[in-house]
């Protein structure tokens, strides 16, 4: 998780309405998920698949994203006690624009589009020592 | 913006079995029925919005010489905003994002 201004994120939970934007965060670009999560060295070759992943040093880079959550397609009342939280949560409809800058490279998404959300939520929730 | 950071939910995924490297992450899974989600927040000892996405979709890339390139991205995004018991154990508010 990475900090960021209060009014990066404005909700309308009444209406299962909120917006993310963030222009030019500073982000490293680990190429893929295995070199994100190992800070760029890759992964070794196993007996099993999936083979190992060559290591690849991270570059710096700046992201901007515009996320919109738009609308509740289905509601749910949720308590879970073996995962500690509760609360109200949307499925969604959601958009997203992003765009992402680094030396050599740039990418810019596609216009927004609805028909591209393969899941999305919106949740008021309360979980560890605020789960009662 | 906070100077003391949340505490991880304590659940979560190994994406890459089987190294064996666990993110403290539950992402949407479409097959699944909203009722049926995990807890959406990367963090714990949270009280507030949470919101949390999966989209797929295209783009357009340009390399340093101009040229450009179709391409298609997946997006498991979000953000968390609200009220959390920080790692110095105090209560603070704040607005993180899940990129």
């Amino acid at each position: 998780m990475i900090p960021t201004r209060h009014d990066a994120v404005h909700v309308d939970f009444d209406n299962a309405q909120a917006r993310l934007t963030v222009r030019n965060m500073d982000v490293f670009d680990d190429h893929d998920l295995a070199n994100s999560l190992t800070q760029g060295l890759g992964l070794p070759a196993t007996a099993v698949p999936p083979n190992g992943i060559p290591p690849i040093f991270p570059v710096r880079a700046k992201v901007s994203f515009d996320i919109v959550w738009n609308g509740a397609i289905d509601t749910a009342q949720i308590t879970n006690t073996s995962e500690q939280f509760k609360g109200t949560f949307f499925a969604t409809q959601t958009t997203i624009k992003w765009s992402s800058e680094q030396e050599g490279f740039s990418f810019k998404s596609e216009p927004p589009n609805p028909a591209r959300n393969l899941l999305s939520v919106l949740g008021r929730e309360q979980n560890g020592v605020f789960f009662m | 913006m906070e100077c003391v950071g949340p505490n991880p939910i304590p659940g979560g995924v190994t994406p890459v079995a089987p190294h064996g490297i666990f993110v403290h992450h539950n992402p949407l899974n479409p097959a699944n029925p909203l009722a049926s989600i995990h807890d959406p927040s990367q963090i714990t000892d949270f009280d507030g919005f949470v919101g949390l996405t999966h989209i797929r979709g295209g783009g357009t890339g340009t390399d340093s010489t101009g040229a450009t390139m179709s391409l298609a991205y997946q997006a498991d995004m979000g953000f968390s905003k609200g009220k959390f018991i920080g790692t110095d154990g105090r209560v603070h508010r704040g607005t993180q994002v899940f990129v």
